[in-house]
């Protein structure tokens, strides 16, 4: 049995309830509770300073909490030593060592296992063919590529069959085009090994397009835990809304008459039944807002004069003043233009676009 | 599209490993017992038994203060080493000015040059000087030869001699700390005078003089640190008129038995040491010193090429006049090891290996040879073990306690040799384990230790601390993790340190005087007794093989210097 030939072998539950750590009183991790179920991918998404990479190494070991608990599979790990914990970990950096080839590397967590020979060359010999490196184990890191050795790095952490892998930002020293290759092969290495992942990164787009759970963190907490897709389209708070992707913040005000409006072009009323109506605060993102140079058919509708057009490729992106707001909208690439800066410029969108928010403080 | 959260203040410190601090404490507990039993006790010992014993210890400090010996024996050492340090600078600010303005590889050329002294033994540069400036030496008569004097001047047994002497060893003391702090002048400050209308000896005198007078400073509490202890070139190379402390306090414990004046002249010595090398590490820090001693500099671009047109020619001048004084009397050393002449004229009349003959007939020699390579090797093992551990625990425990750390095990090489030497005499001759090899290898040791320190503390700072962090959770131990991960990295800094170590055992005399017994005795003793009186032949012809072993030992280290880089 190879370590590739065995996704069955898949990746323990971990729970993490209620972790802090301490540095001189102050938190940078402050009670932290997340559920990551048996073998999925989970990212850990935050701005620098924001305790995601304390609380990697915490789940690693290289860290005692200052209290709270880490359940692997139901066993509590929090002061049980490195090795003990059976968890694979990519650095940062890589961390290869630099005087052992390829294949040596991957060898080494096999050896300090006790491993027969025999067994440690044909798991070897199996990890190069899956990590797409079959033929350069007798190479040292410094003579491989930034890509390469981010995959021999993956592969050591793999090797033994972990029961966990940890990810601190692996993809940070890659130029875009080889990041997206490697998270394209991260993820379809993920599938066949099955191995539940944690995997901290600051890019938004890398956190959603990899994920089966994303975590946002913010000052040592977290913001919101939810599928890519959730966190994207409900984010709970301006913080999330505004750190994953773009987001009109409008507020809402309660008038005398108790009627909620949106406070833009002078108060748009917001019909009872629409339940964000209850918010202090709604987002809109800039690609659910139509733009046109002529007024459009939708619930809510702007106009205003085109302040800032940027092109983006897929899509263009139209800053337009509505009474001195600016509102963002985005409008795809199919060919039709957007109206010049200068020009006057119909919104719109509906109620159902409107996405309640709490206001904790945007990132922007 | 990220953008940064505003609370930049949440940011860890660098983490600590939460199961390895207490191992490394643990370690540097053990060496800092070690030093402290093999090192700082027989040395409080030695002041506490001999100073304090009675009511008359007290006087020996009035004594000291009015007798006129002491007083001259004080003002002898100050002005020596003040004039010495003064030289020093005057010539080393030209070469290390020279040295930033060529090319890399000629500035490690120079830097070569500059450390020779450095690696040779004391004793065969003094043999060198003695030879070189005898009444008959060759000094004299090239003087005499190009009508310069009509009789030879006396240049030994004086002021001339022990200057001579004391410069040439200490030179590299100020170069080296002078060189790095040009190479950290801005290059651009220069430039900037330049556009602003500055004429170039404006620029040098405005902008890189008051630059590099940190590094000047620097180098001249070193090189003042290290000639105020010194021992062996003014017993040497000086006459009675330039007796310093370090001799005069030889002189009470051996010629007069006089422990308690010997004791309180230590104690004298030792303090003023101690707080000029508490001011350095105040002012300048231990990071300085490290490299300092750490050697050749590294490769930046010499940066202030081009820059002083016209003082280069001088500088280049200077750079090389300097250089011939350094290399000299080393390189003179293969020439007169085969000259026929007993006195060591040069040229001679015939050229002759006779004392290598010599060398081989007597076998006072190839005992000595071995006792200094046994001495030698034990003080490398042990050395190289004590360093070792030392430079990774002092890298694992708080940072308070490592600076701690570092001022007790850079101590030895603080402490003049001669207060070392004598302390563990006294420690070990009531022990009974006075004169063997072994007494001699544990005072190398704790001599060596400090640059096994540096070196390997050197070689750990580049060392990711990622590395052993993945090998941990890979799941090797702490021991697996150091053979396999930590050991292969700091490889390197451990053989310098070796070479160090060796250099540092192999040269030593003033130890050997004192540790050793005719049985146990070391080459570096057999030769100082063999030119303290008269210069034999013999010696030279020893002298020039040691040169060539320092020599090697100093190619090998830069080689496992380079392989470190």
């Amino acid at each position: 049995m190879t370590a590739t030939s065995k996704p069955e072998s898949a990746g323990k539950r971990v729970q993490i309830s209620g972790l802090s750590k301490l540095y001189g009183g102050h938190p940078a991790v402050d009670r932290v509770s997340i559920d990551i179920a048996a073998g999925s991918f989970c990212t850990i998404l935050g701005a620098s300073g924001s305790g995601k990479t304390t609380l990697l190494k915490m789940v690693a070991g290289y860290e005692q909490p200052t209290e709270g608990r880490i359940e692997i599979d139901g066993r509590d790990v929090a002061s049980m030593r490195v090795a003990a914990r059976n968890i694979g970990m990519v650095f940062q950096n890589y961390a290869l060592f630099p005087h052992m080839t390829v294949a040596a590397n991957l060898a080494f967590p096999l050896e300090m296992r006790g491993l027969a020979k025999a067994d440690i060359v044909a798991r070897v010999t199996a990890m190069l063919e899956l990590i797409g490196l079959a033929g350069f184990g007798s190479r040292l890191p410094r003579e491989l590529s930034g890509g390469q050795q981010q995959r021999v790095a993956l592969g050591r952490a793999l090797i033994f069959e972990p029961d966990i892998l940890l990810m601190d930002e692996p993809l940070g020293a890659l130029d875009k085009n080889m990041r997206q290759a490697m998270q394209r092969e991260i993820r379809a290495i993920h599938r066949k090994v099955g191995v539940t992942v944690l995997y901290v990164t600051h890019d938004q787009d890398e956190a959603m397009n990899m994920a089966d759970l994303v975590v946002v963190m913010d000052k040592g907490r977290v913001a919101q835990t939810g599928s890519p897709l959730d966190i994207y389209n409900a984010p709970r708070t301006d913080f999330v809304a505004t750190f994953l992707g773009d987001c009109n913040l409008i507020d809402v005000e309660r008038g005398r008459d108790g009627v909620r409006r949106l406070a833009l072009a002078g108060g748009i009323a917001i019909p009872a039944g629409v339940k964000s109506g209850r918010a202090e605060m709604v987002g809109v993102r800039p690609e659910r807002i139509s733009v046109g140079a002529d007024p459009i058919q939708r619930d809510i509708v702007l106009s205003g004069t085109v302040v800032e057009t940027h092109f983006n490729g897929a899509d263009h992106d139209v800053v337009v003043d509505v009474d001195g707001r600016p509102v963002r909208a985005r409008l795809a690439n199919g060919g039709q233009l957007p109206p010049s800066i200068g020009n006057r410029a119909y919104l719109g969108c509906d109620f159902a676009d409107l996405i309640p928010l709490e206001a904790i403080g945007a990132t922007r | 599209m990220t953008v940064l959260a505003g609370d930049e203040a949440a940011r860890p410190p660098p983490s600590r490993l939460p199961l390895l601090p207490r191992g490394a404490g643990l370690a540097a507990g053990l060496v800092v017992l070690v030093f402290a039993v093999l090192f700082v006790w027989p040395i409080v010992r030695l002041i506490a038994t001999t100073v304090f014993v009675d009511a008359r210890g007290w006087t020996a400090f009035a004594t000291i203060v009015s007798s006129p010996m002491y007083r001259t024996a004080f003002t002898n050492t100050f002005f020596i080493s003040g004039l010495v340090t003064l030289i020093t600078l005057l010539a080393a600010y030209p070469i290390a000015y020279f040295m930033a303005t060529v090319q890399p590889r000629t500035a490690k050329l120079i830097a070569f040059v500059v450390l020779l002294p450095f690696w040779t033994s004391a004793l065969v540069r003094t043999t060198a000087w003695m030879v070189l400036l005898q009444r008959r030496g060759i000094v004299n008569s090239l003087l005499m030869n190009t009508g310069i004097t009509d009789a030879p001047i006396p240049l030994l047994y004086n002021l001339s001699g022990v200057i001579i002497g004391m410069v040439h060893v200490l030179l590299p003391f100020m170069v080296l700390p002078l060189y790095a702090t040009f190479l950290s002048v801005d290059q651009r400050l220069i430039a900037a005078a330049e556009g602003l209308g500055a004429p170039r000896f404006t620029v040098l005198r405005r902008i890189v003089l008051p630059l590099t007078a940190p590094g000047a400073a620097a180098g001249a509490l070193i090189v003042f640190m290290s000639a105020i202890g010194t021992f062996i070139t003014p017993v040497l190379m000086g006459g009675p008129r330039q007796m310093m402390i370090a001799q005069a306090i030889s002189y009470h414990m051996q010629k007069q038995l006089d422990w308690q004046m010997a004791g309180a002249l230590s104690l004298v010595l030792l303090a003023v040491t101690l707080v000029l090398f508490l001011v350095y590490r105040q002012v300048f820090g231990l990071d300085r010193l490290v490299a300092a001693d750490a050697g050749v500099a590294g490769d930046p671009d010499g940066p202030l090429r081009g820059v002083l047109g016209l003082g280069r020619l001088p500088a280049g001048i200077m750079a090389v006049a300097v250089g011939l004084f350094l290399i000299a009397p080393i390189a003179m050393v293969y020439p007169l090891s085969i000259s026929s002449s007993p006195f060591l004229q040069f040229p001679p009349a015939r050229w002759t290996f006779d004392w290598y003959a010599k060398l081989a007939d007597d076998p006072k020699w190839l005992r000595a040879a071995l006792s200094s390579l046994r001495v030698a090797a034990e003080a490398i093992a042990l050395s190289v073990i004590l360093g070792t551990a030392a430079a990774v625990a002092a890298s694992r425990i708080a940072p308070r306690l490592r600076a701690g750390m570092e001022v007790l095990i850079l101590l030895p090489m603080v402490v003049p040799t001669i207060i070392t030497a004598i302390a563990l005499y006294s420690q070990y001759a009531p022990l009974g384990i006075l004169g063997s090899p072994e007494s001699l290898a544990i005072g190398h040791t704790i001599l060596a230790a400090p640059f096994v320190f540096i070196t390997v503390s050197a070689s750990l700072k580049s060392f990711d601390r990622n590395l052993e962090l993945a090998a941990l959770g890979l799941g090797a131990s702490w021991s697996a993790m150091f053979r396999r991960i930590m050991l292969p990295a700091i490889l390197p800094g451990i053989l310098a340190g070796a070479v160090f170590a060796f250099i540092t055992s192999f040269d030593d005399v003033v130890l050997s005087i004192f540790l050793t017994n005719s049985a146990s005795r070391t080459l570096p003793r057999v030769i100082y007794e063999g030119i303290k009186d008269d210069t034999d032949p013999a010696v030279v012809a020893l002298a020039a093989i040691l040169i060539t072993i320092s020599f090697g030992a100093f190619l090998l280290s830069l080689l496992a210097r380079d392989r470190r880089a």
